[in-house]
């Protein structure tokens, strides 16, 4: 057994911190928000190939898998960086390599880099509520907070049909596609409300449910990344600031009430590292082709826990963050607040903790053998 | 950085990846445990609660431990021991847990005086003592904290006053745990100046069956007797019960409480069998309408978000014996540990007892076993949130030592 990072995991996190550093520090986020354009930073995303972390060297990516790309998730979270759209894009590509599909349309798929278009309000594998049909070859319906597209992005959607799901194809600059972004809290975010009205489309694969549940699994495994990221910036801001900060002629840090509370940071947020790696680590073999149905199980409920606790656990060093600082930490000045809103976010984010927490009952010996649930 | 693999592209990333499955030589160990276990444990009869009887009923267990070659298992083999490798000692838990095995009643005779008799005692301390430890002929208690003197353990004042041949022993001590039935003891006492602080304190081996040594056992809340006050009123101490250098007794003392933090830190109460119980209490329960009350929404939150606090604390002892197995001392996730897991067992016992209603308030001593397990183990995880460092003090040491935040 063995849970740590290899040598090239720990060269990866070390290499992500430093081009983040450089090219997406907080001043650049201020900057990108305030002008509403992050094109800087998506073409960062993209000379670097990130998308490709977690993709087979054959299929044109860097290789690794599941834990290589919470390693990214977590950088990006500790620089609140605007990575929705990355995420959608390895989202696309999740969804599509495990698609029946041609083999030359799944290489083109990975070349337009095409994004997800999903609801980010629910699980992807919710097909419960869906709200595009299929009608005479076209596509219509709405999908309330998608992650935004580029204008000339292709979008992958995912269509019900009798069995399993249709992985259907639009681009987004086709007749009848209308992106209307929302305004977030969290400016760095950038949801957009989608509304297809006869939009040509073309389905290129097809997806059993348990390709959904997995890739739905994956992803909330990245969330999770990502608030521990923002959850370790947050810890690392709040230790520094009331190391420094003197009240009363010493500094605050030396005050038990603030050192129980940031103690209490570090308990979440341990325990939130432990979960999301293993769970990353489980999604990877135990959903492996040949593993059995017991560890499957067991790598779906650790991603529903790793999303469920992590993304809370950053939201509770969120606040505790916020009343350490005390008002400084309250300024739209402060760089706090970048990490504080998008903590919060990210507990929303494809399904809330108590869904996932529900999902997980669900799969436990609750009921009695005799009985059958309502 | 098109790539982040061709820098170190070699045979050696393999070797190295992230891995939760035993290695073969793991998994054989284990189930050779397993099936030792399937025969030995169906032998014992249920444990007896008072602590007397329990030693009795359990030293036989720890015989046939020894016989089998599963006692010591973390000693080196020079010493009786197994020299086995940290996971295979967490292996060697884990199936204990699965097997439903006699609880330890070594932690302080194996865990914590046998290694430090190895790492600081004498070649005859070490002749007398360790194989008496392994075999459960000896088991020894605690001699530490003192009425003036617990988180503060250098606050201790008890003395030894030097005398031909030895040391003679004045004071209190108390919380002591296993004292009725202990044969020996680690003590801490000043042979130094008064109020010395760290300096001047030194670390004896005790026999506790001695005229000087009475133990009066101190009742916990619930009524039982797990503890005990130990009054020393010229007990005695030959000069070969010394450890270490007179006045030097602290560093030992620190060695000492590492190996309870070891003990500790590996998992004294199986959480996984905790939420297995609370979810076998739903399953028996129902609504006052008459459906199962795993249908409710309400207990199906609070199970799930408990067993997800159970299997990251399963996940981070992983991680705590990963490091520790590749010869590394844990970071802060060995410091959180106890912060993380002490309230949980505390919530997991007072769901089920909500559960239970009011009827699980009932004494344990009159109370149905499974009602009264739940009240003890409720009660007893306020203890385990003391024990050890409490709570607050706990998070002092995480915000201190591995956040580096100022002392106060």
């Amino acid at each position: 057994m063995r849970f740590a990072f290899n040598e090239e995991q720990t060269m990866l996190r070390d290499m992500l911190a430093v081009a983040l550093e450089r090219e997406a520090g907080t001043d650049r986020l201020r900057q990108w928000c305030d002008e509403g354009d992050f094109t800087v930073f998506d073409r960062l995303v993209q000379s670097n190939g990130w998308a490709g972390i977690g993709v087979d060297d054959a299929a044109g990516g860097q290789g690794g898998g599941l834990i290589e790309q919470a390693i990214l998730f977590e950088a990006l979270g500790y620089h609140s960086a605007p990575s929705g759209r990355l995420l959608a894009q390895m989202a696309g590509l999740m969804l599509a390599a495990r698609a029946r599909i041609a083999r030359d349309v799944l290489t083109n798929l990975a070349k337009e880099e095409c994004v997800l278009a999903c609801d980010m309000r629910r699980p992807v594998d919710s097909l419960s509520g869906h709200d595009i049909r299929v009608e005479c070859g076209a596509l219509h319906g709405r999908i309330v907070s998608a992650q935004a597209p580029q204008a000339d992005q292709g979008l992958l959607l995912v269509v019900p049909q009798s069995d399993g799901a249709g992985l259907w194809k639009v681009d987004c600059s086709a007749v009848g596609v209308i992106v209307t972004p929302l305004s977030l809290v969290d400016r760095a975010s950038r949801l957009a409300a989608l509304t297809l009205e006869g939009v040509q489309a073309r389905r290129v694969g097809e997806l059993k449910a348990t390709a959904l549940s997995d890739v739905h699994a994956r992803l909330a495994v990245l969330l999770a990344a990502e608030s521990l990221g923002l959850a370790r910036r947050m810890i690392e801001m709040t230790v520094k600031y009331v190391a420094q900060r003197v009240q009363f002629g010493v500094p605050i840090g030396s005050f038990q009430a603030v050192k129980h509370e940031a103690a209490q940071m570090l308990v979440d947020i341990e325990a939130a590292n432990s979960g999301v790696y293993y769970a990353a680590w489980a999604l990877d073999e135990g959903v492996a082709v040949g593993a059995g149905a017991n560890e499957r199980t067991d790598a779906l409920r650790h991603a529903w826990i790793a999303k469920a606790f992590a993304t809370e656990a950053a939201a509770r060093t969120a606040d505790r963050a916020l009343m350490l600082h005390g008002a400084i930490g309250y300024t739209f000045e402060y760089e706090l607040q970048f990490f504080f809103k998008r903590a919060k976010l990210n507990v929303e984010l494809l399904g809330s903790p108590r869904l996932h927490r529900e999902r997980l009952a669900a799969s436990l010996p609750l009921i009695p053998a005799n009985d059958t649930p309502a | 950085m098109r790539s982040f693999r061709s820098a170190t592209r070699s045979g050696k990333e393999f070797e190295h990846r992230m891995d939760f499955r035993d290695a073969p030589e793991d998994a054989r160990f284990r189930a050779d445990v397993r099936s030792w276990l399937a025969r030995e444990v169906p032998l014992m009869g249920p444990m007896p609660v008072p602590i007397v009887e329990r030693a009795a009923w359990w030293r036989p267990w720890q015989r046939r431990l020894h016989e089998a070659g599963y006692a010591g298992l973390a000693w080196p083999q020079e010493y009786g021991g197994r020299g086995a490798s940290v996971l295979q000692q967490a292996i060697f838990l884990e199936e204990c847990d699965l097997a439903g095995a006699p609880e330890r009643m070594d932690v302080i005779s194996a865990g914590m005086a046998g290694p430090t008799i190895i790492e600081y005692g004498t070649a005859a301390q070490k002749a007398l003592h360790l194989d008496r430890i392994l075999t459960g002929e000896h088991l020894w208690c605690q001699l530490f904290s003192e009425p003036g003197a617990g988180s503060d353990l250098a606050a201790l004042r008890t003395r030894a006053e030097k005398i031909p041949g030895g040391w003679r022993i004045q004071g209190q001590k108390i919380w002591t745990s296993v004292a009725q039935v202990a044969e020996y003891a680690i003590l801490l006492a000043r042979t130094g100046e008064p109020g010395g602080r760290h300096k001047g304190i030194s670390y004896f081996l005790l026999p506790m069956r001695q005229p000087g040594v009475t133990v009066r056992p101190l009742r916990h809340m619930l009524g039982g007797a797990e503890f005990n006050e130990v009054f020393l009123d010229g007990a005695e101490v030959g000069d070969d019960g010394l450890v270490g250098e007179l006045g030097a007794g602290w560093k030992v003392a620190m060695s000492t409480l590492g190996y309870e933090r070891a003990a500790l830190a590996t998992g004294r109460v199986n959480l996984f069998r905790l939420l297995e119980n609370l979810m076998a209490l739903v399953r028996q329960t129902r609504l006052e309408d008459g459906r199962p009350l795993g249908e409710d929404a309400f207990v199906r939150q609070r199970v799930a978000e408990l067993y997800s606090r159970m299997a990251l604390q399963r996940l981070t002892g992983k991680r705590i014996l990963s490091t520790l197995a590749e010869g590394g001392a844990p970071g802060a996730e060995a410091s959180t540990a106890k912060l993380f897991t002490a309230p949980l067992v505390e919530e997991v016992c007072d769901f089920a007892l909500s559960l239970i209603g009011l009827t699980g308030q009932e004494d344990p001593a009159s109370a149905d076993p499974m009602r009264a397990r739940w009240l003890r183990l409720s009660y007893q995880a306020r203890g385990t949130s003391i024990a050890g460092g409490t709570t607050f003090v706990q998070r002092n040491i995480v915000a201190e030592r591995a956040l580096g935040l100022p002392k106060s």
